[in-house]
């Protein structure tokens, strides 16, 4: 392509116009030249025209001439003489007329050298015939002539005749001439009406060099301009839908996390091959000290590779990635250094590119993209980061994993321990109940045959057996209470208290507890006193067992430790429908410090070295655990040496048909 | 404390796989002058009962081969023996025996262990409004 094809369109404008202003110039030409040509061919014709009437007044001046010489005219000479003057004016007139223009006549006077020649020849011809005429019609007019007519008129006439001849044949030659003109006018006129079409169809042509030329030029350079935009547009578009196809895969991958790693991967393969242009698709375990190279994870058409199919780690192009140590990208084995690699002759890849991972901070495998066919173009850096970055996202995936299945075995293991645990606890608690059961049996019958004794139900028994027996009652009922402290705790700590809510009469339980209790009293010096709120409904729902047994152990404990003043027993209603029951005494008082190890099993108040009080210290361990087994809890209150008070707060549960009681303020 | 007669003609069969229950048993109810017939299981209870057609009999509820309930469903078949009133010692361990045990047909239930001061005043609470058929 030339400078001057390069130029750009709008440098043609100058070249159109002035092709316009050519063809209008010769248009205007043309028009002219005819126009001069034409006016030139009626001045021809007119002067034709007069010529030929010249020829006819010579010969009327000649016929006048001798009509008036001659003696026996039939017309009267006057007449004929002014016809002669006339027709000599006339004809002088137009002679001079035809040799320098006229407008009368209508003549432009315009003679070729030609006519103007010829014209000449017949001056003397015109001027003898004109002076002789005048003389004729000064001589028969009788007027003084100016010019000296002293010849007889007939001698005048036949000066006429004599060059009448002679101008007659002049005059022919001029007519001859003027035809010969008008004809070469009317040739003029023809060879322009060809030669000016032909002149603008040459300039017109000549404009298609001129400027179509570099139009036509500049539109297929357009052309190719427009194709090559059209080819980077598509390239671009190409190149544009891959990366949307790689930010694809990106997206994909980072919401695939709950699937199965070996899913999730072959995801990744999959997504990378179609956007990178490969058939093979490999997340490899690579051992190099054992030359193991194993397909971990693979995508490859149907039956072409296997899940744990293994190679030998140095015919592989892996290898090349490991020493690199970075993506390594071949496009055409056979073209390329590699030609001569074992692995091309093993497996004829013509293409391929691959990556190291690294899983947990140690060298894992790789991933690698390969074909038996030629990547057709060269692989792009953009290509190369796109490989490296979904090979870290291979690594964080099996780190993941990693993780995650080690998670689940540390969960396993907990659960199984946790499971073990509670079988073993199970079993404890189950061996606990056998063994209370086993226990109690054989106590019930020593408590029975004493109490058999003690009441003289076996026969008499002297003082000192009575009193033995009696030592023998205490020491098994005791015994018998520790075991049901232990087989209540045992229940308790397997989680086995089951609540069962069935209706109570809250002042039958009060007075019940009342007459059982009273017996326990250390000594009339301490007094038992029950209260019930009159503002509680006469009957609730409550688990009366576990009730009772919570009463009594606190109760039991009150009378433990109170040798004198009161005991005394409080149900009451509570805020926000709770009732409570309240233990109150006068006994020693747990320290503060104390307060809490007091709900601790196997701990009472002095502390497990130093027992001065009987009982396994289960009891408010219990206790405790029964309330909150009832949804209630329970607190302390003591002073040392003033007293406790044991407040157990329950919610209140009430029977259907107490469900709204008569004075109550709940 | 004296000997009663509170039980005096009554035939008491009491059936208990542990025979140190059922001496205690035996000796609180012959002080009160009951005539009491051991069963060592459920069978020999059955047979026991049948001979001496008691004003009650007394079992325990969970004893191997031949339990208690069995025992009830024997006693109150055999038509001889349909009308005897039967109570079920109940072990404290076992919870809802006593509920259970009034559906099945019991007459009453007394919570082991078994107190010699209590056991006649509760066998006679629970059977007050039978009355004694016996001499």
């Amino acid at each position: 392509m030339t400078i001057s094809e390069s130029k750009s369109p709008s440098n043609l404008l100058p070249r159109i116009v002035m092709t316009v202003a050519v063809i209008v110039g010769l248009l205007i030409v043309w028009q002219l030249l005819t126009f001069v040509a034409l006016s030139s061919r009626t001045a021809d014709g007119t002067a034709i025209n007069i010529s030929g009437r010249q020829r006819m007044l010579s010969q009327q001046i000649t016929k006048g001439a001798l009509e008036l010489t001659t003696p026996n005219s039939a017309r009267a000479s006057e007449t004929v003489l002014e016809e002669l003057e006339a027709s000599v004016t006339l004809w002088a007139a137009a002679h001079e007329a035809l040799q320098t223009g006229s407008a009368e006549f209508n003549l432009t006077g315009n003679n070729s050298q030609t006519v103007v020649g010829l014209f000449a020849d017949i001056q003397p011809q015109h001027d003898e015939i004109v002076s002789a005429a005048q003389c004729i019609v000064a001589l028969e007019g009788n007027a003084s002539s100016e010019t000296e007519c002293s010849d007889e008129p007939t001698a005048y006439v036949q000066v006429i005749s004599a060059n009448e001849a002679d101008f007659l044949q002049g005059m022919d030659a001029i007519v001859n001439q003027y035809e010969v003109e008008l004809a070469a006018t009317e040739r003029t006129i023809s060879l322009y009406n060809l030669l000016f079409p032909v002149l603008i169809a040459v300039v017109g042509v000549g404009s298609s060099l001129f400027v179509l030329r570099p139009l036509t030029l500049s539109r297929n350079r357009m052309i190719d301009e427009l194709g090559q935009a059209q080819k980077n547009l598509t390239a671009a578009n190409a190149e544009a839908r891959t990366r949307a196809d790689r930010l694809q895969t990106l997206v994909t991958v980072s919401q695939s996390r709950d699937l199965p790693l070996k899913q999730q991967i072959e995801d990744v393969l999959r997504a990378v091959l179609g956007t990178i242009g490969a058939d093979i698709g490999i997340v490899s375990r690579i051992e190099p000290e054992e030359d193991r190279y194993t397909v971990m994870y693979h995508v490859s058409p149907e039956g072409a590779l296997e899940d744990g199919q293994e190679f030998l780690f140095k015919r592989t192009f892996c290898e090349t990635t490991l020493t690199a140590n970075d993506v390594v990208a071949i496009e055409h084995t056979a073209k390329s250094a590699l030609s001569t690699h074992p692995c091309y002759a093993d497996t004829s890849l013509e293409s391929y590119i691959g990556v190291p991972i690294t899983v947990d901070g140690k060298r894992y495998g790789t991933l690698n993209f390969s074909s038996p066919n030629p990547h057709d173009v060269l692989f792009t850096e953009g290509d190369k980061d796109f490989v490296r970055v979904m090979g870290d996202w291979v690594s964080r995936a099996i780190e993941r994993d990693n993780a995650q299945k080690k998670l689940e075995e540390q969960n396993e293991q907990l659960r199984r321990a946790s499971a073990m645990a509670k079988e073993a606890n199970r079993l404890k608690s189950e061996f606990l109940a056998t063994m209370s059961h086993e226990l109690r049996t054989p106590l019930n019958a020593v408590i029975g045959f004493a109490e058999i004794m003690l009441n003289g139900m076996g026969g008499d028994i002297d003082d000192d057996a009575h009193h033995m027996v009696e030592r023998m009652h205490a020491n098994s009922t005791r015994l018998l209470s520790l075991i049901n402290d232990v087989l209540d705790m045992a229940k308790i700590e397997a989680r086995r208290v089951e609540i069962n809510y069935a209706p109570l009469s809250l002042r039958g339980f009060v007075s019940s507890l009342s007459n059982e209790m009273s017996s326990l009293a250390a000594s009339e010096q301490v007094r038992f006193i029950t209260k019930i709120d009159a503002q509680l409904p006469e009957r609730i729902l409550a688990d009366e067992p576990h009730l009772h047994r919570v009463a009594v152990n606190l109760l039991s404990n009150a009378f433990k430790f109170t040798t004198e003043g009161t005991v005394s027993l409080l149900v009451r209603s509570h805020e926000n429908d709770q009732y409570q029951i309240v233990v109150q005494d006068t006994g020693t008082g747990i320290p503060a410090h104390q307060k809490q190890v007091i709900f601790e099993p196997f701990r009472q108040a002095d502390g497990s070295s130093k027992r001065s009080y009987a009982g396994t210290g289960l009891g408010l361990a219990i206790t405790q655990e029964l309330v909150r087994a009832m949804e209630g809890f329970i607190v302390v209150d003591s002073e040392l040496g003033i007293g406790s008070t044991f407040t157990v707060t329950l919610p209140l549960r009430l029977h259907e048909s107490e469900a709204q009681p008569e004075g109550s303020t709940l | 404390m004296k000997k009663s007669d509170k039980m005096k003609g009554w035939h008491v069969v009491i059936v208990d796989d542990e025979p140190d229950s059922l001496e205690v048993a035996k000796r609180a109810l012959r002080f009160h002058g009951a005539e009491v017939h051991m069963a060592g299981g459920g069978k020999q209870g059955l047979e026991v009962a049948t001979e001496t057609r008691p004003n009650v009999v007394l079992t325990d509820l969970s004893m191997p081969e031949f339990d208690g309930w069995q025992l009830l469903f024997h006693l109150r078949e055999a038509e001889e023996t349909s009308n005897i009133p039967v109570i079920a010692l109940t072990a404290h361990a076992m919870k809802g025996d006593e509920e259970r045990a009034m559906k099945a047909g019991f007459n009453g239930y007394i919570t082991k262990p078994l107190s010699p001061l209590t056991l006649v005043d509760d066998i006679l609470r629970i059977l007050q409004p039978v009355e004694p058929s016996g001499a």
